[in-house]
């Protein structure tokens, strides 16, 4: 393979997080949020939204390090969040937090550009800790997750190769990404990945990391294109 | 010719061209045949032999029919001269007087056997043609001697159209319609070799039936040129047309042994012959005509024979045989119809030309047979064709033995068989159909409780739906093979109605799900093609079918759905609330109760809402869940889990319920253990699925405790009653055991019917 360069640099040098922002509808729940996001990050400063509306502005106001999103709002869902992070602020940290454990919600978050994914009621300090190892680069990853990424680009991708030549090598999975989640669809955990290929379980992480930027460019282009067909933009 | 083809679609290739070159020459010959007959010289009379008298009878030449009496003509000539003139003496008169013999107006002379009646009938045509022939061109009438010996004076005139009449006509569309029937199916189906030898020979047809058409249609006369030739020709026709015949025999259905070298041989032959006649050579013509083709008719009908034998198991070759059996029986009655009718009106003469009315019926049967067009058609026509045979020969038959035996009226005669066939006949007739109709075709009614466990069926899954329809078709058809195929993805969209393929061999139905298509071959375990009948009976039953699935189906959809909402309310109302309750109760120790409700309530609702998966997949998770968590437990894993069955699907609830059974066995060895070992093992034997959790901790606790099962409390906080209750759920069993390992072992059961519930897709 050839040598690629440092794969989502964002994360990987972006530790310090001193602006968050908490969407959710709930305000004792919100108020817990915010909460777990100072215990994680002490010091941070964090801006709160109860619907999609407030919180797409607060995003044009100004940029964020970290989000904790719900999805189920008032007025939407968070994806729309999500989406709005990923293209406006591509440093912010997107993560979903919600009560949906199923593959059908974490998915299309994954999709949207979601880089984590919390469910809300675990303990403040099982949130904490996930929260820390995220931002260190470890995005959850499960054989449901795994199997969908690849069904997604084996008739993705492929299809658009004509329409979108310039974003076609950005969005292929590598022969070891697919390795990985072909692993990770089997039920063989990061560790017991890492210690197959021989490599570091950093390293195995990074790889999920650059599927999952893949998964939104892949899925964003799909979109656009959509979008195109159906005559809504200009190609 | 061709230039007709050009940008024409219908008339593109090699089929149209044949085919437009085909009418051209038709219309071409046509047009010949009827400029040689107009150029005969008329008296406006139609002579005919009269076997019993003197001379030749003459009638009225726009009389239609031959089947005349003798005391019908007109008149009865002896003898003909040329009229009266200044010039000519008594004595001139006497030498230009010819005696008509009878023999002049023989209706084919192909039917003279003695050569020198041949010669004397040429010799007399020859003379008559050129006396009234210079009486045309010098615009004088003739003279001729009547029966009472009196001399009377007729005008001669080129014969008039009007004058050709039924006898002409007759042969010649008896020629022009094999000839189509036959160019249609040799280009329909070129790639046939019998067939293209059928086109040879329906193109003999109207090469020899317009010379027929010629010498039979005649007034009396025969061009000089043309009597010789034309016999000649139509010898030479009718050898190359009975060739041919046999050869499609040989070739049809399929090529019989050694086939190549007998066409060739007699190919050869064939030649040889035509050579021969054309020279006329030897004098005897049954040598090198006659005696022939007795040889080649008797082939025909042997090798008919023999094909029929090598073919008689194909149904296809049967029916086809059926129809050529059909029309030849038929085109026969019809020359033994007017033979018989000939015999018992004591009609002088039937007119031979009628008798080729039976070339364009056996035409019928060629043209079904060998084109194979609708042939299964037959299968559902073949008894009605037959009874309705019987009685137009009934009819007939009665009518003849009441005039011969009986000597009734022939009007009376036909009245009463009529009467006695109408009242008698008919109604058996209606009886026998409808019985013959019964057994042979497939009634919906009979199958109704049939399609009704079918569509029941399809509440077990697609997968029974599918078995039932299988087994419903195979009982109404009852077809020799059976298979099931997969449509293109292309074809599958638009799955399509049942039909009939490969000539009524095979039947295609669609199939439950719109994935594939079943072919049934030979219906009634290889007895019947399919025909129409089956394919409205096999719609039906598969537009109930449908309707009654996709019913359930939509039924299905609202449950989904209901399911669905109730999910999602669920979570929205109640899954909030008890978030709320996580939240609040983390000091009192609600939080625990809480988020275990919350975590219960997520399963429940997911084997509500979820859908089956494949045991692989399951497999999968598994692995990922319990051996992160020992693994974080510190715990050694040894996992091993075996392939699953290929195909094998596990239900929403079958799926939860196993997941829980492992989660809280793990938990049990997480949590109560004590151990740094753990087995889980997932094993497929026979038609169960078998769950192990070992572990080398401290074991359970006494074995009375644990028999009397919930009472006692280590056993319920080791959660093992909610194990119990789960593997009966599933009409599994369980059972808690000394690990190898030390520890405990947590061994569950679960029968695989009850995984497979949904059905493992089963192989076609």
């Amino acid at each position: 393979m050839a040598r690629r360069k440092p794969i989502d640099r964002r994360i990987r040098y972006h530790r310090r997080m001193q602006h968050a922002l908490i969407v959710e509808d709930l305000p004792a729940i919100r108020e817990w949020l915010a909460e777990v996001a100072r215990a994680a990050f002490p010091g941070v400063q964090v801006t709160t939204a109860g619907r999609v509306d407030q919180a797409l502005a607060r995003v044009a106001e100004r940029p964020f390090d970290l989000a904790l999103i719900d999805l189920g709002l008032p007025d939407g869902t968070g994806l729309d969040v999500v989406g709005a992070l990923r293209h406006h602020q591509p440093r912010a940290l997107p993560v979903v937090v919600t009560i949906y454990d199923d593959d059908e919600h974490l998915f299309p978050a994954l999709q949207a550009g979601a880089f984590g994914y919390l469910l809300k009621e675990q303990p403040q300090e099982t949130l904490v800790a996930q929260l820390l190892r995220m931002t260190q680069g470890e995005p959850p990853l499960s054989p449901p997750i795994a199997r969908r990424v690849l069904a997604h680009f084996a008739n993705g991708p492929q299809r658009q190769k004509t329409l979108m030549r310039q974003i076609e090598d950005e969005v292929k999975l590598t022969e070891r990404e697919t390795e990985v989640l072909q692993r990770v669809a089997k039920g063989y955990t990061l560790p017991e990945i890492a210690q197959q290929f021989g490599l570091s379980r950093h390293t195995i992480a990074d790889h999920i990391k650059q599927i999952y930027r893949k998964l939104n460019v892949s899925s964003r282009a799909e979109a656009a294109l959509e979008a195109a067909r159906r005559g809504l933009v200009q190609p | 010719m061709t230039h007709t083809t050009t940008g024409h679609p219908i008339l593109a290739g090699r089929e149209g061209r044949l085919l437009v070159a085909g009418l051209v020459f038709l219309a071409f010959w046509s047009i010949l045949s009827v400029v040689i007959a107009l150029q005969e010289p008329s008296l406006g009379w139609r002579f005919v032999p009269d076997p019993q008298g003197q001379g030749v009878l003459a009638y009225d030449p726009h009389k239609a029919v031959k089947v005349a009496e003798r005391a019908q003509a007109e008149q009865r000539v002896l003898a003909i001269r040329p009229a009266a003139t200044d010039l000519a003496g008594q004595a001139g008169r006497g030498a230009g007087e010819i005696r008509l013999d009878s023999l002049i107006a023989v209706e084919a002379p192909s039917m003279l056997s003695r050569q020198e009646d041949l010669d004397r009938f040429f010799v007399l045509q020859n003379r008559v043609w050129e006396l009234l022939d210079g009486a045309l061109a010098r615009a004088q009438p003739v003279e001729v001697q009547l029966a009472d010996g009196q001399w009377i004076t007729r005008a001669v005139h080129a014969r008039q159209w009007d004058e050709l009449g039924w006898l002409y006509w007759v042969p010649l569309l008896c020629g022009m319609v094999p000839f189509v029937v036959g160019m249609g199916v040799c280009a329909w189906r070129w790639q046939s070799v019998g067939a293209r030898f059928l086109g040879l020979a329906s193109l003999m047809a109207p090469l020899a039936l317009a010379e027929v058409a010629v010498v039979t249609g005649r007034l009396w006369l025969l061009a000089p040129w043309f009597a010789e030739a034309g016999q000649i020709f139509v010898r030479c026709t009718s050898l190359v047309a009975v060739w041919a015949f046999t050869m499609m025999m040989l070739h049809y259905p399929t090529p019989l042994r050694q086939a190549r070298a007998w066409t060739r041989g007699s190919a050869w032959l064939l030649l040889v012959l035509l050579v021969l006649n054309v020279l006329q050579w030897p004098d005897h013509q049954a040598l090198r005509y006659k005696l022939w083709l007795v040889v080649a008719s008797a082939s025909l009908i042997g090798l008919a024979i023999r094909q029929s034998l090598v073919h008689r198991e194909d149904p296809v070759h049967r029916a086809a045989g059926r129809w050529l059996a059909a029309s030849a029986l038929v085109a026969f009655s019809v020359v033994i119809y007017a033979f018989v009718v000939s015999l018992v009106y004591d009609v002088q003469v039937v007119s031979n030309s009628y008798r080729w009315v039976s070339v364009p019926l056996l035409y019928v049967g060629l043209m079904v047979s060998v084109g194979r067009a609708n042939l299964f058609e037959l299968e559902r026509w073949w008894v009605p064709l037959c009874l309705w045979y019987l009685g137009g020969t009934l009819v007939v038959f009665t009518d003849l033995a009441l005039v011969a035996l009986l000597r009734v009226d022939a009007g009376a005669a036909i009245t009463l068989s009529l009467l006695v066939i109408g009242w008698l006949y008919f109604p058996a007739r209606q009886w026998l159909l409808g019985r013959l109709r019964a057994s042979s075709r497939p009634s919906l009614s009979t199958f109704m409780p049939d399609l009704i466990g079918a569509v029941n069926a399809g509440l077990a899954g697609e997968q029974a739906a599918r078995q039932a329809w299988r087994q419903l078709l195979a009982r109404v058809f009852d077809p020799l093979t059976m298979a099931c195929e997969p449509l293109d993805s292309a074809a599958a969209g638009a799955a399509a109605p049942a039909h009939i393929l490969d000539m009524g061999r095979a039947l295609q139905v669609p199939d439950v799900g719109g994935q594939g298509a079943w072919r049934l071959t030979l219906a009634r375990r290889g007895r019947q093609l399919f025909t129409d009948d089956h394919v409205q009976v096999a719609s039906q039953l598969w537009q109930l079918l449908d309707l009654g699935l996709s019913q359930q189906r939509q039924t299905q959809a609202a449950v989904d759905e209901e399911r669905l909402r109730i999910a999602s309310d669920l979570h929205d109302d109640l899954g909030a609330k008890l978030l709320g309750i996580v939240q609040a109760g983390q000091a009192d120790g609600t939080a625990r109760l809480a988020r275990q409700a919350l975590e219960e309530m997520r399963q429940s609702v997911r084997g509500m809402a979820g859908q089956p998966v494949a045991a692989g997949d399951v497999l999968a998770d598994w692995r990922a869940e319990l051996v992160s968590r020992l693994d974080a437990a510190g715990f050694a894993v040894q996992w091993d889990a075996q392939e699953p069955p290929a195909g094998l699907i596990l239900s929403p609830r079958v799926h939860l319920q196993l997941t829980r059974v492992l989660r809280e066995s793990v938990s049990n060895v997480v949590r109560h253990s004590g151990g740094r070992q753990c087995r889980v093992g997932i094993a497929f034997a026979g038609d169960a699925i078998v769950l192990d959790v070992e572990d080398d901790g401290q074991g359970l606790p006494p074995a009375p405790a644990l028999a009397a099962g919930a009472a006692a409390p280590r056993a319920a906080g080791l959660g093992l009653p909610n194990i119990e209750r789960r593997a009966r759920k599933l009409g599994g069993q369980h059972r808690f055991l000394v690990s190898g390992l030390g520890g405990v072992r947590v061994h569950v059961t679960v029968p695989l019917e009850g995984l497979a519930g949904d059905g493992a897709p089963q192989a076609h």
